[in-house]
């Protein structure tokens, strides 16, 4: 082949925006709720996952001689039990880096199930359309009619509750918001033309699906990801603390509000640390969100 | 618009049925009811004997059937725990929760709407900062705790409210605030966002061309535009705030569907529970109807000629 | 006579997370009762920004400059924001580019236009109303006064426009600011659009500012025209001194890129500018224009450049003498075509491809209430497709073209009729076969490449799903199709986002003919892309055609574009072919009276022309709806009786040439 100098190619430096990751990395940068969420999210990872190394105490061990002692910075308090004991003389630090365990584990387990399930269905409706897709929409209003938080409760405590029994409950109510963000967005990028483009040089549907329109869903998918985890955290605090999530003795924040809201009036401390303890991450959770829809958004071409 | 309206009632009859189909299942499939009413030391004898008087040895389909067919005549049957027709304990607690969620849905609209549109007329400016935060927050904060924080503060470090009960309006102002809350990130976030949308738009800069001033574009041009979408999404709000009037309920003692719901399930009263989740759902399910049937009549872009 | 507007050293900045953005720096218009000023340049070159920054209607923490702006006795720098208030929609009037969005959905036509009036006028809503009737009779609309009830969206995009200029022209303004008033519409449309303007402006005596791109609608409608480039204004003067004697090489550039009807031989190198626009956010410390310009001499890159006066509002920023700068440097255009190839094309060979009797039809509910109705987006469309043909599918939006190319492509399995490649049916092909025969470009080099992926693994893929050759193998490919088609090598690990339009159809086309296809289908390849730009990538498709021996499907509205490249052109109209015939035929002595109106309204830049009355009816009608018979009838201004009851069929008029209209069967021959 040769070249003819009628088509001078466009000048050289001719470059007129980063590499996508560089403009991610530029954005995270200047993104101060997303540095502030990823960083809290991190640390209470770390807890979770080491928590018997970290754990000054046993989280279980009863000393009814150290009821009740006060965080450090109250009077009474001391350096031992920095956050203080609970009615049992439990150390309520300990129980604070378990319950992260609690939190962490079912909220991602929770969220990684609705997931499956919410992008499988999201996907096969969004490329498929038709029958497919009705079918998908219709399932969908009628997960939305479902009153979640209720069936929740009374699915957790009559099949007996434990860590996975919450994961599989929430997990299944949890899937519609995945499949509404990855259904629309399977439908527009459907409609673009490099799918069309794929088309004719010879793509089949898988291809199609896993090689042009995943990798452009990934980044919805993971905003979407954090946000329901949040949700999810709350939801199991809340079935916690009413009682029909989490059962003692295991340290879970939901149950830990719960049974300090016998003494919350004389010792509010033991329903201050656990809820600020869960507002922190639920909010660091959603910042990590945010951050990352925040960052991933596509600029408008001018 | 009729038709309209028709179709869309039967579509969402079909969804009460399907919901209605899902809740009877996944509640006898999650624990065997016969041992649930018996209670926990029955003897497996006694177990059976319960087993066969509430017609619990029956096919699933068959115990559907029946429950589904006495519903569509308004019999939801007896509750197994209070030992009354559990339509009555429905309408007895009701009033309580319907209260409840109209005040909290107040709240949400004002704050939400307000906080929206303010914040939008400025994008980056404080307002909007201080809305956003504020809705970042909120979507953060647990309700119960919010609930137990109120009550701490407002209830005794500062006694203003009464903390539980449900006799007077008063009793209602704290619990309406926690429950009504919940729902303001998601209108503030959504009216922030149609506002946004909307004024940046080609007709707006028409309005502009024409030489109206400020006011008139916001009020006449852009609100009835950026409001459209919040409409349905209030109305599902409505659906959801008595869902989560369990939680509210139950931190401030308000003897509720919310309070109804929970001591049935603490009581394994399966009837009980079968009936508010499927009133709930047939509730939201209404709501939804009602939101789509309003947002065609506002929109001249879905009437018909 | 002194100006009604004038305008002096006008900046705007605009404020940008990254830095400032200067899109307008120090230009200076001024228009008077009467006159119509055009101001032309390309997308970014801030012509649409300066007359927002006019109407004091910029965007929010944008920094507007001048050292004069006054609009007949009022200081528009000093006006309050009421005071600008109530100049707008008032004395200064302005359209905009996009019918189908900037009426405000929820409130009638009626309240739309009347508002204004009472706002500004203080009448009364009856005299107000009786007024819009007035208004939208004038601007061609009937049943004036039952519109009024009706909502945007009940009406189409050219009967949107109308109403637009109606409105705007309520309060009687003195200044009418029409920003891209036609670019949203179809070329029919947009005649009768432009002739509308011009009359009523000649008839109210206002005075006109129209902002384009395209250089046709300026050089029909202005009396003076400014050239806009990367902010700057680079030349002034009358339309005529404008467009028969260009100054500065950049006006040169942009004429020598378009098509001019019957001044260009087909398959001959457009002019074309090099480069692209420079982004404003550089720090200029010399001509705008320097790294782009044929022209080019040292200084051009160190020194800052004035608007000189030449001749008696004559201006141009040029370092270069007059002279020095008109001096033609080109030599005579080059064929890029290879003549042998393609001109004769053997008409009795097997089709390469055909459409036979294909048909598509959807299913459209045409709203949420109705029962759904049948559209037929292509209608019993037979064609074939001969080896070395171009052939170019023309028709307005709404017509089947991109349909049709969708069948063609496989992407669309007709509703009945066959389609087929070397006579084999293509529905009983892999994707991997056909797409070895059978490539496609696609109109938006925006959406048609892969946002992920590298540019490098993008022309790759197709080699990869066929499997030809290892990795290494591939690479080489790639890298050879990628320097053909003038993409440097190095840009073969970035990412679409970084490249410009221009740069991104040159991706598309190095993806389609990296598997060595025999037949090219073009869906719109250059209608995304500026007219420097254009002229590069058409200039490309030329080349490769007769270098790889394709055939080439092209689908346009763009008769310059046609004319310029096809052998033989296919005329659709609602889903139908009205006429089909060699290029040369349909241009020297069409047949249909479709086909007549079409080129009738192609607007090249020829300064003493009028805008051409296409005698058309106003609306296309809606394709759920179409009209009975020959459905081109309500548009017809020949139609007779015979043609509102039977459809006339497609049938030979001359060997070479089909027509579907009963007159032209009525006489045959006739028209010779």
């Amino acid at each position: 082949m040769t070249t003819t100098a009628t088509n001078t190619p466009e000048m050289v430096g001719d470059i007129i925006d980063l590499t996508p990751k560089e403009r991610l990395i530029k954005k995270a940068k200047v993104h101060r709720g997303l540095q502030f969420g990823a960083t809290v999210v991190v640390i209470m990872t770390i807890l979770a996952i080491f928590a018997p190394l970290i754990a000054p105490h046993s989280p279980y061990e009863q000393d009814l001689a150290n009821r009740l002692v006060p965080p450090v910075w109250a009077d009474g308090g001391s350096w031992t039990y920095i956050f203080g004991t609970d009615q049992l003389g439990r150390d309520y630090l300990s129980r604070l880096i378990y319950g992260a365990r609690v939190s962490m584990g079912v909220g991602f387990g929770a969220a990684a199930l609705g997931c499956a399930i919410g992008v499988t269905i999201g996907l096969s409706a969004g490329y498929l359309g038709g029958f497919a897709d009705r079918s998908a929409s219709f399932l969908l209003t009628c997960q939305l009619a479902l009153p979640s938080l209720l069936l929740a409760m009374a699915l957790v405590f009559f099949v007996g509750s434990s860590i996975p029994t919450l994961i599989v409950v929430l997990g299944c109510l949890h899937w519609s918001y995945y499949m509404v963000v990855v259904r629309t967005m399977t439908r527009q990028i459907r409609a673009l033309e490099y799918v069309s483009a794929a088309q004719t040089i010879g793509s089949t549907d898988r291809q199609i699906l896993f090689y042009e329109i995943l990798p452009n869903l990934f980044n919805q998918i993971i905003v979407v990801f954090s946000l329901e985890m949040a949700v999810v955290i709350i939801h199991e605090a809340s079935l916690s603390f009413l009682g029909v999530g989490v059962q003692p003795p295991t340290a879970s924040w939901g149950l830990m509000i719960a049974e300090g809201k016998e003494a919350m009036y004389f010792k509010p401390y033991l329903v201050v640390i656990p809820g600020t303890a869960l507002f922190l991450l639920v909010l660091a959770v959603n910042l990590l969100g945010d951050g990352i829809r925040d960052i991933t958004a596509p600029e408008s071409r001018n | 618009m009729l038709k309209f309206i028709l179709r869309r009632l039967g579509m969402g009859l079909l969804v009460a049925l399907t919901v209605s189909l899902a809740t009877f299942l996944m509640l006898n499939l999650a624990a065997d009811p016969a041992s649930m009413v018996a209670g926990e030391d029955a003897s497996p004898e006694a177990i059976e004997q319960i087993r066969v008087q509430y017609g619990f040895d029956r096919p699933l389909a068959v115990r559907y059937v029946e429950w589904i067919s006495r519903v569509a005549v308004g019999d939801f049957g007896d509750s197994y725990y209070w030992k009354r027709p559990v339509l009555d304990l429905f309408l007895e607690r009701a009033p309580v929760t319907l209260t409840l969620a109209f005040s909290a849905l107040t709240i949400t609209v004002i704050v939400g709407l307000l906080l929206g549109v303010t914040a939008a007329l400025k994008p980056n400016g404080w307002l909007d900062r201080f809305a956003l935060s504020l809705g970042t927050v909120a979507q953060a904060v647990p309700n119960f705790w919010l609930g137990l924080m109120m009550i701490i503060l407002l209830g005794v470090m500062f006694p203003i409210f009464p903390v539980s009960g449900d006799t007077s309006w008063k009793h209602f102002v704290l619990p309406s605030f926690v429950l009504g809350m919940s729902a303001v990130p998601q209108v503030l976030r959504l009216t922030r966002a149609g506002m946004i949308d909307v004024l940046g738009s080609d007709y707006i800069r028409t309005a502009r061309a024409k030489g109206f001033g400020p006011g008139r574009i916001l009020f006449q041009h852009a609100l009835r535009n950026a409001l459209l979408p919040v409409v349905s999404v209030v109305a599902i709000q409505l659906g959801y705030k008595l869902g989560g009037s369990v939680i509210t309920e139950s931190v401030f003692a308000l003897n509720g569907l919310g309070r109804l719901a929970y001591e049935s399930i603490l009581g394994a009263d399966i009837p009980t529970v079968q009936m508010l989740v499927f009133m709930f759902a047939l509730i939201f399910i209404v709501l939804t109807v009602a939101g789509d049937v309003l947002n065609a009549w506002l929109d001249p872009r879905m009437r018909v000629e | 006579m002194k100006p009604l507007l004038e305008v002096k050293d006008l900046s705007v900045t605009l404020k940008l997370a990254e830095g400032d953005l200067t899109a307008v720096s120090g230009i200076s218009l001024s228009v008077a009762k009467g006159e119509t000023l055009g101001i032309v340049g390309e997308s970014g070159s801030g012509k649409s920004i300066s007359s927002l920054a006019v109407m004091d209607l910029l965007p929010k923490g944008t920094i507007r400059k001048a050292t004069t702006m006054r609009f007949g006795e009022t200081d528009l720098l000093s006006a309050t924001p009421s005071q600008m208030a109530s100049l707008r929609g008032n004395k200064i009037a302005m359209i905009f580019q996009e019918p189908m969005t900037s009426l405000n959905p929820v409130y009638t036509i009626g309240r739309q236009m009347t508002e204004l009036m009472t706002l500004h006028k203080g009448v009364s809503k009856k005299v107000a109303t009786d007024r819009a009737v007035e208004l939208l009779e004038k601007v061609g609309i009937t049943a004036a006064r039952s519109r009024l009830s009706q909502y945007p969206h009940q009406l189409s995009g050219g009967l949107r426009q109308r109403v637009m200029i109606a409105m705007m022209l309520m309060c009687e303004p003195e200044l009418i600011i029409a920003d891209e008033p036609t670019t949203a519409l179809d070329v029919t449309i947009q005649a009768q659009i432009l002739n509308l303007l011009r009359e009523l402006q000649q008839e109210m005596n206002m005075a006109m500012i129209i902002i384009t791109h395209d250089l046709g609608v300026v050089a029909r409608v202005s009396d003076k025209v400014s050239v806009m480039y990367a902010g700057q204004i680079v030349e002034t003067g009358s339309v005529e001194e404008v467009f028969r004697h260009p100054v500065h090489p950049y006006t040169q550039g942009l004429l020598e890129s378009i098509p001019v009807s019957g001044e260009i031989n087909p398959g001959e190198e457009l002019g074309s500018i090099p480069g692209l626009v420079p982004s404003l956010k550089t720090n200029f410390k010399g001509c705008r224009f320097a790294n782009r310009c044929s022209k080019v001499i040292e200084i051009c890159h160190n020194t800052l450049v004035d608007l000189n006066e030449i001749s008696s509002g004559r201006l141009t920023r040029c370092l270069l003498s007059e002279a020095e700068a008109r001096a033609k440097l080109k030599e005579e255009p080059k064929v890029l075509s290879d003549h042998v190839y393609g001109s004769r094309v053997d008409m009795t060979s097997a089709p390469v491809m055909s459409a036979d009797n294909a048909q598509c039809v959807f299913q459209i509910k045409p709203n949420m209430f109705a029962p759904k109705k049948p559209l037929r987006a292509v209608d019993n469309i037979s064609i074939d497709l001969r080896k070395g043909e171009v052939v170019a599918v023309v028709g307005e939006s709404g017509c089947g073209k991109s349909t049709l190319a969708r069948m063609l492509l496989g992407l669309q399995s007709p509703t009945s009729g066959t389609i087929s490649l070397d006579g084999e049916d293509v529905s009983e092909m892999s994707n991997v076969e056909k797409s070895k025969r059978v490539q496609s470009i696609f109109q938006d080099p925006y959406s048609s490449l892969n946002p992920r992926r590298t540019i490098g693994e993008i022309i790759r893929r197709p080699l990869q799903l066929h499997g030809s050759g290892t990795t290494e193998e591939q690479k080489e490919q790639v890298e050879a199709i990628m320097e053909r088609v003038g993409i440097p090598r190095r840009l073969y690990h970035n990412y679409p986002n970084q490249l410009s339009g221009g740069q991104r159809q040159r991706v598309a086309i190095a993806r389609a003919l990296v598997l060595k296809p025999e037949i090219v289908i073009c869906d719109e390849p250059t209608s995304a892309l500026d007219v420097s730009v254009q002229a590069q990538i058409l200039n490309l498709l030329l080349e490769l055609r007769s270098e790889l021996r394709l055939t080439y499907l092209l689908i346009t509205h763009d008769m310059a574009v046609v004319e310029h490249i096809a052998t033989r052109v296919v005329v659709m109209y609602l889903g139908r072919v009205v006429e089909i015939a060699d290029a040369r035929d349909i241009f020297q002595n069409p047949q249909h009276p479709y086909t007549k109106a079409l080129l009738s309204s192609v607007l090249t830049p020829e300064p003493d022309a009028d805008v051409p009355d296409t005698q058309l009816g106003t609306s296309y009608p809606n394709p759920i709806d179409p009209p009975s018979g020959c459905t081109f009838h309500p548009r017809c201004p020949l139609a007779t009786q015979v043609c509102k009851e039977r459809a006339p069929v497609l049938s030979k008029f001359n060997p070479t040439t089909e027509v579907a209209c009963h007159l032209v069967e009525a006489a045959p021959m006739a028209a010779e």
